[in-house]
């Protein structure tokens, strides 16, 4: 069983990718956060229960994707498999894509709304 | 018996005898007397012939004046002498001779004093006695007791002569007293002193002439050398202005013989049609007053060639003050004087330059150690050049910001010294004098230097700079301004276009979640769909929008990298976010590496690429897209080829207009091709576009070779 973490300030989004992940995959475990601090607290409450994969908006008021990747660097991590982070934006700026390759655990940078396609594509 | 009258008569001629015998030793006795003034005389006229005799055998005249001295006391038998002789021909040759008694030397010039007392009031020309009274008031002379002297003066030899022979008191007893017989010897001893004196000067004086004679024959002989030798004319003319002598330069440089122009005036014949009226004035006004002249004329050749001839004519008189000649010295300076004016018709442009172009100049010459400002510098400090001349290096120095003077003073001297550096560029402000108001400077040093490396003269340049400084600043300002602006307006856009796609992709994810619930009629399938594209096509658009502003504002960056990794790159995504596949062919002619802005290669690439998606046939079985690529040493060339629809030939000229659609189904914005040529054109490339309907369209991209 696959564990999504979902980060996003749009309620929308959270609502499709939520429908597009379980769609593809029935039994994946969804967390769906509203604002990036609150998952870095519970990231660092849950260190058994980390996710495989963190969707993670860029733009969002108060604690913003970049600041987030900074503050979950922050975390020590138990599990052997460190959870892959894709960066998900309706941004065109370059400078984003430049800024997110700088942190080791992007392992992309997706355009919204997430494809079930690109779901598929993760199995 | 021997009778009385013959006694008598006896006795009478007895004492007739006795006084015959008295008469005849008187006579006697006078006899004697008279041989032994004549034996005295005789031997005085041969110790006075022996004196002429010696005389003429010394050669100095302190030697012979010493024989004189010495034989006065010999000649006369006196104690002493003194010869006291002055001439003016010898540079005041003055000598004063004493002999027979010893004069204390430091008495000397009391002495010189005394003796002329003495003499003062003496006949000229005449010995004269001096008795004891004469030697009463002179401290030197008072051991005397009597003497003669005799005085003379010559005018035309410009001498005077004392001869003083004295006897002292002490010894008087011992010498005869002085007598007028000894008076006349001793005048006709005088006498002939004198005519040695003058015989001796006469000698000089010839010999001095003969001298100058010998002396003006060599000078003459170099001056006539010198006429004929010299590269300049020389022209010699009688007082009437006739020719009598030209050297050989004149006939060098005028093409006249000598024997052509003898006897005749030089204006005769050098003086033409085109020779300076005014300069002829002042010749024959000149001549006329005798006077010196020097002026240039333009005079003609035998073979009337004109030519500039510097020319001095030196009237020449005799010990007269009568004119005898006119010697005329004569120079062809055609040559100098063309490149004279050139040099001044050079300046004058050069001057007027820098005023026109209010360039300020000056000159430091350090060996004339003189400093030239001309009138554009004066200005520029704001000074009147009476206020400043001559101390302008101090009155510089003083106008100098304060921040400034220290070094650009020192810049300058290191300039100096240095033996290699030519030239110096300097910025600063001086402080005009009249309103005190501070001004920018740019002025360029030059310096100009011997062999050695010393300086030998400083040049510069300075042109004023505030206006043009004030400028700059304010570019600058408004450039900092203005990035700060774009960068603002970069931002915006970015957070517009985001703000802008959010909704637009929910509404996209939604419109995928309603395909994934499956449970659709077809009609609301088509319905769905439609409204799929239109969403496409509003992203679309909001991304070109985003680019096009991208292109228009953002600056180059260049970097070197793989063009076939680009193209290859867009193909895959266009494939995947289509979901529609054609054939890709790919062609490099060569390497595929390039130096160009990447980010814009890209954007070039996706749209071009993406219209062969866009408008690709669905009636024909092989669609594709064939990119080729071409380097050679001056450009890049790039091209996209398609089978796809083509466009119409009437739109092909505004294809590339913004907002300009060819077909009315078409999904596209209108800018595409329109960003294409814009970037194409920010890359100092070219884009052309070739294409037939329902053939296909080809696109030719020509970009710089650029060299990092």
């Amino acid at each position: 069983m696959k564990h999504f973490l979902l980060i996003d300030d749009d309620e929308i989004f959270n609502f499709i990718h939520t429908h597009v992940i379980s769609h593809e995959n029935k039994k994946a475990k969804i967390t769906v956060f509203q604002a990036a601090n609150l998952a870095i607290e519970y990231l660092k409450e849950n260190p058994n229960d980390t996710p495989d994969y963190i969707f993670l908006d860029v733009n969002m008021p108060g604690m913003n994707g970049f600041e987030f990747l900074e503050q979950y660097d922050l975390i020590e991590n138990t599990k052997n498999d460190p959870p892959k982070v894709y960066m998900v934006t309706s941004s065109l700026d370059k400078r984003d894509h430049d800024r997110a390759g700088a942190f080791s655990q992007v392992a992309g940078f997706i355009d919204k709304p997430i494809t079930v396609e690109f779901i598929k594509s993760l199995s | 018996m021997i009778k009385k009258s013959e006694y008598d008569k006896l006795v009478e001629s007895y004492r007739d005898l006795q006084l015959r015998v008295t008469r005849f030793s008187n006579v006697e006795q006078e006899l004697i007397n008279i041989r032994d003034q004549l034996d005295d005389e005789l031997n005085i006229y041969k110790r006075l012939s022996q004196f002429n005799a010696d005389s003429f055998k010394v050669i100095a005249q302190v030697d012979f004046l010493k024989l004189v001295s010495e034989a006065i006391i010999d000649l006369f038998e006196l104690e002493c002498s003194v010869v006291y002789f002055k001439s003016q021909n010898q540079e005041n040759y003055t000598n004063l001779l004493v002999e027979g008694f010893n004069l204390p030397a430091a008495n000397n010039l009391l002495f010189e004093e005394q003796t002329r007392q003495l003499v003062e009031n003496l006949a000229s020309n005449k010995t004269s006695k001096i008795s004891v009274e004469s030697f009463a008031n002179l401290s030197l002379y008072t051991p005397f007791h009597e003497g003669v002297a005799f005085v003379f003066t010559n005018n035309i030899y410009d001498y005077s002569i004392n001869l003083i022979g004295l006897v002292t008191k002490k010894h008087a007893p011992l010498y005869d007293p002085i007598e007028t017989r000894d008076e006349t010897i001793f005048e006709v001893f005088a006498h002939q002193v004198k005519s040695h004196i003058e015989n001796r000067l006469k000698e000089e004086k010839i010999n001095a002439q003969l001298l100058d004679i010998s002396k003006s024959r060599i000078e003459l002989k170099k001056l006539s050398m010198i006429a004929t030798k010299t590269k300049n004319s020389v022209v010699i003319s009688d007082r009437f202005g006739n020719i009598e002598w030209v050297n050989k330069a004149f006939e060098e440089v005028t093409g006249y013989q000598k024997e052509e122009v003898i006897g005749k005036k030089p204006k005769e014949f050098l003086q033409g049609p085109s020779s300076d009226e005014k300069s002829i004035q002042k010749i024959s006004s000149s001549l006329k007053k005798k006077q010196n002249v020097e002026v240039t004329i333009l005079n003609y050749k035998k073979d009337k060639k004109a030519y500039y001839n510097q020319l001095e004519i030196i009237p020449i008189f005799d010990e007269n003050e009568e004119l005898i000649n006119f010697i005329s010295l004569q120079k062809d300076i055609t040559e100098e004087t063309k490149f004279k004016q050139e040099i001044l018709k050079i300046n004058s442009r050069f001057e007027l330059i820098a005023q026109k172009t209010n360039i300020g100049i000056w000159e430091w010459d350090d060996i004339q150690k003189t400093i030239h400002w001309n009138d554009v510098l004066i200005d520029m400090y704001g000074v009147r050049r009476s206020d400043v001349e001559p101390e302008l290096f101090d009155f510089w120095k003083a106008s100098l910001h304060p921040e400034d003077r220290e070094r650009i003073i020192a810049e300058v001297d290191d300039l100096i010294s240095d033996k290699i550096t030519d030239s110096l560029v300097q910025d600063y402000r001086i402080r005009r004098y009249d309103n005190q108001e501070e001004r920018i400077l740019k002025c360029h040093v030059i310096a100009e230097r011997n062999p050695d490396g010393k300086m030998i003269r400083l040049i510069g340049t300075a042109t004023d700079n505030t206006e043009i400084k004030r400028f700059e600043d304010d570019i600058l300002e408004k450039n900092d301004e203005l990035k700060k602006i774009n960068a603002e307006l970069d931002n915006f856009v970015y957070r517009v276009s985001h703000d802008l796609r959010s909704p637009l992709l929910s509404i996209k994810g939604i419109l995928s979640l309603l395909f994934l619930s499956g449970n659709l009629t077809e009609e609301t399938i088509s319905y769905l769909k439609l409204a799929e594209s239109s969403v496409i096509r509003l992203d679309e658009t909001i991304q070109e929008i985003l680019e096009y502003s991208r292109n228009a504002r953002l600056e180059m960056t260049l970097q070197s990298f793989d063009v076939e990794e680009v193209v290859r790159q867009v193909y895959e995504d266009l494939k995947f976010s289509t979901d529609t596949s054609i054939r890709f062919d790919c062609d490099f002619n060569g390497s595929s590496i390039i130096t160009s802005d990447k980010s814009r290669i890209e954007i070039l690439v996706k749209n071009l690429m993406g219209n062969a998606f866009k408008y690709k046939r669905n009636d024909i079985s092989n669609p594709f897209v064939r990119f080729n690529m071409s380097m050679n040493d001056q450009e890049i060339q790039l091209s996209f080829e398609d089978n796809g629809e083509g466009i119409e030939e009437k739109h092909l000229d505004k294809i590339f207009d913004m907002f300009y659609r060819a077909s009315s189904q078409s999904q596209g914005t209108g800018l595409g091709l329109y960003i294409c040529k814009e970037i194409a054109t920010k890359l100092n490339g070219s884009i052309t576009l070739s294409s037939q309907p329902k053939k296909g369209t080809t696109v030719q991209i020509k970009l710089p070779i650029i060299n990092l």
